[in-house]
């Protein structure tokens, strides 16, 4: 089954967007900090990445950087809750850097899971 | 042969002898020198008959030239005594030459002593004719001679006859330089024809002439004189000659004139400093007030304060009492931050200062005051506070309103999984759709915040403002009470201003809709204008901040409720309503104040208190250009649905400036046609006669395979699109709706496309 990243420094969104993938039987890590997602990220295990953009540490845009220098096909979500510039600013910049879809939140958990199936096959 | 001159100085320092003599030396005259240390060793060697040149040096040889001048009175009327003194007096001067001196030189020009010398030597050869006439002439002569006045007689052919000594001294010549010379030769021919000439006319006509006027003399340069002129007659009675006696009067006219300037220049000072001063007697009635305190105080002529006490300008009459004890007692006081009143009711900051006048025996007589206006300065730091203190709740709640939308995203995904596994009618089903409601609330409410705290961005296109007001006043007027009338006045309608016309007209709607609780169910009156006006029409604003160029300046006016001044000052914060009852979220206002501060526009509150308010939005007008399309911008044919909806024109029109091909239609009759040419559907849910749902439905039902945009509210797209089977063709965005969304939205599902 293929295998999902997610980073979130929020806990319980994460343990949510967890809950809900491995539900749906995805082999699922998780990161709490782009730092730990760039240290976790293997090409071999991860088929996806989904991540937050506004985190300590390293933020999303450079886990997707990262990301798509080391394995451009791995599919990425970027989603983000607004920040200085506006979420669309970093939602358009994760856009440019690769990312196939992009949520402001709040979204619906349930429909950025369709999209991980449309993505994964 | 000339006779030789005998030269005594009185002098101890050798210096000033040998400096002294080095002088003489060059007059062309032959003389010789003595040298004397006290006055009665000069007195001794001085014969009665002897002409004698005598230099006193008051410098170092410490004598008083009173003493000296005295001691040598009477002596001899042959005595001609120089003072050398330190200094330059003109005073002092003028003191000594009254007193008898011939001269005055001071010691850092003693090379005026050579030219005093030479002057006098013309003198001493006329002497010599003088000694045969008699002495009473002699006396005569001697006075006219040292007179102060230059005297002179003019015959009838403008020639002189007769000038005295210091005629000849301030002209620096000898009496034979001047008789029988004419007053054209002397004076000049321009001076003589235009000035001088009429008045010894009217002098040989019998009347005494008296005048005062400017004089150049090769002696003291430019000098004022008071001239007059006496006719002299002869034995039959008729005026032979005009006697001209001339005053010095050059010190006294520059000290008139001095005087006269430092007037001048406090009267202007008191009519042009911002400064208002008063004098008052000593109940605070006033008695004099200046320019100044006329404009702080708003009133147009002084005899409107005059009467008039001070008291009538305090809020709070206490505090004048207060004031006016404290003056009294202390002789002076300072006040700051004083609150008064003009006299049409406005309310001025000023710093009061004030001091008593006494007489003679010391009682107080007057008060004397002066008031400073600061009510543009506090009203400018109220400004600041004001939208600092927005600023730093906008930063707050922007913060808060981010980590909100995660938590929500948490409690909307739980939600979700629970609805999951559910039956529709069973309890716990409509409890988590209560959830997934409060949730669609909360997300409106950290939008709110979100455009509030200027977090968002704006996608800033070129619009007609006077095509949002009118969609928004086209949709409200259906939906307002019947009592309020709602009328728009578009006085300039090509102004162009660069935003976001989705934006505009959500601050169009909130701004009428709060007239409308204002006016509360009652009859009333809304009335939205639309003018250009320069930055400076704005007072309450201050031009420094704002650059000088054309803005757009809507107005929205009603007559509701009104407010107070407190209330206009907070209206713009997050959460404070006006509104009893607490209708709305208490952010419509807010949500204005975030969109216009992005697009560089300032808002101004004018409200009374059972009067009414009037908000005026103030936006940077924008080149007219039809379109700014991005270069980037795909021709893409949008097709958008309803057409006859005032949000959805808005949204076409803001399409359109932004380079699309926008066509818009109604979702009746075989409207499904209209579909075949478009890239993307983009459909309003509007809760009428447009549900997104339905029309997604239909759309698949017919098997049109085309891109989708729908706008709904969160709660209808929880409640049915959410049930739409999956397509990657369709994307979902929430009222309300940004063009920044819509934009970034149409370029994400084209890209899929490509």
């Amino acid at each position: 089954m293929s295998g999902v990243l997610i980073v979130e420094d929020d806990k319980p969104l994460r343990d949510l967007l967890r809950d809900a993938l491995e539900k749906r039987k995805y082999t699922v890590i998780t990161a709490a900090d782009g730092r730990e997602a760039i240290n976790k990220f293997r090409p071999s295990v991860v088929d996806l990445v989904i991540t937050d953009l506004l985190m300590p540490e390293e933020d999303g845009l450079k886990v997707i950087m990262h990301i798509k220098e080391v394995s451009p096909d791995t599919k990425i979500i970027a989603i983000s809750g607004g920040g200085k510039a506006g979420p669309g600013s970093y939602l358009s910049i994760a856009k440019a850097l690769g990312a196939k879809y992009t949520y402001s939140k709040p979204f619906s958990p349930a429909e950025l899971i369709q999209k991980v199936r449309e993505l994964l096959g | 042969m000339e006779k030789e001159l005998t030269i005594k100085i009185l002098s101890s320092e050798d210096t000033l002898r040998v400096t002294i003599s080095e002088m003489l030396k060059q007059t062309a005259r032959s003389f010789s020198t003595e040298y004397f240390d006290d006055v009665s060793s000069l007195l001794s060697s001085i014969n009665a008959d002897t002409e004698v040149i005598v230099i006193v040096d008051c410098v170092t040889s410490h004598l008083n030239w009173k003493e000296i001048l005295y001691s040598l009175e009477g002596h001899n009327y042959n005595l001609y005594i120089i003072i050398i003194l330190s200094e330059s007096n003109r005073e002092e001067t003028g003191k000594i030459l009254e007193a008898g001196a011939y001269d005055v030189v001071t010691d850092s020009t003693l090379i005026a002593i050579g030219r005093s010398i030479t002057r006098l030597i013309p003198f001493l050869d006329d002497r010599k004719k003088l000694k045969n006439l008699s002495h009473e002439k002699y006396l005569t002569d001697h006075i006219v001679n040292n007179s102060r006045s230059m005297i002179s007689i003019i015959n009838s052919n403008y020639q002189y006859e007769k000038v005295n000594k210091t005629f000849c001294l301030n002209h620096n010549s000898p009496t034979d330089e001047f008789v029988g010379k004419t007053l054209e030769d002397v004076w000049g021919r321009e001076n003589f024809r235009s000035h001088i000439k009429k008045h010894i006319d009217t002098c040989f006509t019998g009347k005494v002439v008296y005048y005062q006027a400017f004089f150049k003399t090769p002696a003291w340069g430019r000098r004022y004189y008071e001239v007059i002129f006496k006719p002299i007659t002869d034995d039959k009675g008729s005026v032979s000659h005009v006697l001209a006696e001339t005053y010095d009067v050059t010190d006294l006219k520059l000290r008139e004139q001095a005087v006269s300037e430092i007037e001048w220049e406090y009267s202007n000072l008191e009519t042009n400093l911002p400064i208002g001063f008063f004098r008052s007697d000593i109940t605070g009635k006033l008695l004099h007030v200046n320019k100044a305190f006329l404009r702080i105080m708003e009133m147009d002529v002084e005899t409107e304060a005059n009467g008039k006490s001070i008291s009538n300008f305090y809020y709070e009459k206490e505090l004048f009492h207060h004031h006016l004890k404290t003056i009294k007692e202390d002789g002076l006081a300072s006040y700051s931050n004083v609150s008064l009143l003009s006299a049409r009711g406005r309310e001025v900051f000023c710093r009061i200062s004030a001091f008593v006048v006494r007489d003679g025996s010391g009682n107080i007589i007057y008060i004397d005051g002066a008031i400073e206006d600061y009510t543009r300065e506090v009203e400018l730091e109220k400004q600041l506070l004001q939208s600092k203190k927005l600023d730093t709740i906008g930063l707050l709640a922007g913060g808060i309103a981010h980590d909100f939308n995660t938590i929500l995203t948490t409690i909307y995904g739980y939600s979700e999984l629970s609805l999951e596994g559910l039956e529709a009618n069973t309890e716990a089903y409509s409890n988590i759709r209560k959830i997934v409601q409060a949730v669609g609330r909360a997300r409106d409410l950290t939008n709110q915040i979100l455009t509030f705290s200027r977090q968002v961005g704006q996608q800033k296109i070129n619009v007609r403002v006077a095509d949002i007001i009118m969609e928004t006043t086209s949709y409200m007027r259906p939906i307002i009470p019947e009592g309020i009338v709602l009328s728009e006045e578009i006085k300039n309608p090509e102004i162009y201003v660069s935003a976001d016309p989705t934006q505009l007209y959500r601050v169009f709607l909130n701004l009428i809709k709060n007239a409308v609780e204002a006016i509360d169910d009652k009859n009333g009156r809304i009335n939205v204008s639309l003018d250009v006006c320069a930055a400076d029409q704005f007072k309450s604003v201050s031009d420094s901040i704002m650059p000088l160029k054309e803005y757009a300046a809507i107005r929205f006016s009603d007559d509701g409720q009104g407010m107070d001044k407190s209330m206009t000052e907070r209206i713009f914060e997050p959460f404070f309503s006006a509104n009893k009852g607490g209708k709305g979220t208490g952010l419509g206002l807010s949500v204005v104040y975030g969109i216009i501060s992005e697009i560089d526009g300032e808002i101004n509150v004018k409200s009374k208190k059972g009067e009414g308010t009037t908000i005026e939005i103030f936006i940077p007008v924008s080149e007219k250009t039809d379109i700014i399309s991005d270069v980037t911008v795909p021709k893409v044919n949008i097709l958008i649905v309803p057409a006859s909806d005032n949000e959805t024109k808005v949204i076409s029109i803001a399409l359109k400036n932004s380079g699309y091909n926008v066509k818009c239609t109604d979702p009746s009759g075989n409207w499904l046609k209209n579909t075949a040419d478009a890239d993307v559907i983009i459909v309003v849910d509007n809760l009428r006669d447009t549900n997104t749902s339905e029309i997604a439905f239909e759309l698949e039902k017919n098997n049109i395979k085309k891109h989708l945009l729908l706008i709904s509210d969160f709660d209808s797209w929880m409640a049915e699109e959410k049930n739409l089977p999956s397509n990657s063709m369709r994307t979902n965005l929430f009222k309300p709706v940004s063009l920044k969304e819509i934009i970034f939205s149409l370029d994400s599902l084209l890209n899929k496309r490509s």
